[in-house]
Order: C-alpha cells, then sequence, then structure tokens
C-alpha cells in the first residue's frame, strides 16, 4: 500500500484530512498511507505528493505559477 | 650731182640686208625664243599658282569640315556625359536614401523592442515584486477559515479534473 505526502501550512483539522483521503482513494482506486506534514511555507491551502506525482493546491504554488506567467 | 653711184647703193643695201640677217638670226631670233621661254615659264608658273591654290583652298574646306566635325563629336560626348552624370547622380541619391530610409526603419524597430522589452521587464519585475508582498502579506493575514476555504476549494478542483 502506497503512503501519500500531504504537507500544510497549518496542522489540519480532522474533518480536512477525511475530505483529503476520501478524494485520494477515490482517485487511485485502491486503499493508501498518508503521512501528514506541516510546511509553513506553503503559506496557506495544501499540497499532497504521490511519488513523483505532486498535486499543489498551496498559495505558494499558485503566486508560483504567476510568477512564472508574468515572465 | 649727189655723188652717190650704184655700186655704193647696192653695196649698202646688201650691207644692211648682211647686217638684218645677223640682226635677225644672232638677236632677234634668240631674244624672241628667250622671250617666249620665259613666257612659257611665267604661264606654267601661273598655272602652278593656280593648282596649288586650289589644292590649298581643297585642304581648308576638308580641314573646316574635320574640325566641324571634331566639334559636334565633342558636343555629343559632352551632352550625353552630362546625361550619364545626371543619371548616375540620381541613381546614387535614390540608393543612399533608401539606405537612409532602411537605416531609419530599422532603428525605429530596434527601439520597439527594445521599449517592448523594457515593458516586459517592468512587468515582470512588478508583478515579481507584488508577489512578494502577497506573500509576505499571506504569511501573517490567512486565517484558520480562510485556510480550511482554499484547501476545500482545492480539493474540489481536484475531484472535477
Amino acid at each position: 500500500m502506497k503512503t501519500l505526502r500531504v504537507l500544510s501550512s497549518k496542522p489540519l483539522s480532522d474533518e480536512s484530512r477525511q475530505k483529503i483521503e476520501n478524494l485520494f482513494k477515490k482517485k487511485l482506486g485502491e486503499e493508501a498511507g498518508f503521512a501528514y506534514e506541516v510546511d509553513s511555507s506553503l503559506l496557506g491551502g495544501i499540497k499532497v505528493i504521490d511519488g513523483s506525482v505532486v498535486y499543489d493546491g498551496s498559495l505558494a504554488g499558485k503566486l508560483e505559477q504567476l510568477k512564472q506567467s508574468l515572465k | 650731182m649727189l655723188g652717190l653711184n650704184l655700186f655704193d647703193i647696192i653695196q649698202h643695201i646688201l650691207l644692211l640686208l648682211i647686217l638684218v640677217f645677223f640682226m635677225k638670226y644672232l638677236m632677234y631670233n634668240p631674244v624672241v625664243k628667250f622671250i617666249n621661254k620665259r613666257k612659257e615659264t611665267v604661264e606654267q608658273t601661273v598655272k602652278e599658282n593656280e593648282r596649288l591654290s586650289a589644292e590649298v583652298k581643297e585642304i581648308k574646306e576638308n580641314s573646316d569640315k574635320i574640325v566641324e566635325e571634331a566639334r559636334k563629336k565633342a558636343e555629343t560626348i559632352s551632352f550625353e556625359a552630362t546625361k550619364e552624370a545626371e543619371a548616375r547622380s540620381k541613381e546614387i541619391l535614390a540608393e543612399a536614401k533608401k539606405k537612409s530610409d532602411d537605416m531609419i526603419e530599422r532603428s525605429k524597430k530596434e527601439i520597439e523592442n527594445q521599449k517592448a522589452k523594457l515593458q516586459a521587464e517592468v512587468k515582470e519585475e512588478v508583478g515579481s515584486l507584488a508577489i512578494d508582498i502577497a506573500s509576505k502579506v499571506l504569511e501573517r493575514e490567512v486565517s484558520a477559515a480562510d485556510n480550511k476555504k482554499v484547501i476545500d476549494e482545492c480539493l474540489k478542483g481536484w475531484d472535477n479534473n
């Protein structure tokens, strides 16, 4: 069973964790483990890492995208 | 009586005839011959002079003709040369104008490119600065409720993909 890393800027509530786990189980179509970490550099939102695939929903990621679009 | 006798008269007449004979053959004929020869020479000289005059006249006429032809040719050459010089001058001016126009056009394009590049750089700098400021603000200002809202929206988006 694979383990997904979930990063957030602040510790997540149980409700949020449940939503995340339900979503990714549905996406992967299998059971998976989740490892939660706090990373204040995200500023807000979450980032989920599944091996080489990264799902970036963080505010820092959005700001970076915005920065790149201005180049 | 006069003292003349026939013998003296005849003698005198004979002497006269002899004198006339000698005068004719020794003096008159050579003189006439000389005069005729001289006349002939003079006539020849006159004819030669006339011939030479005619020749000189012809040469002069030919010479005048040649000079006139040369003058006309020189005029034509000068006219042609002037025309050619004018045409070449126009050509050079047109070429210079075209080069100048091309340079101006290239300069304008260069200026436009530099302007666009500068604008893009400024836009990037300003954008980058704005984002950095936004990052600093978000570091301080994102509440738990806002954060939850962001997470929920994010999850909704991933669910739809």
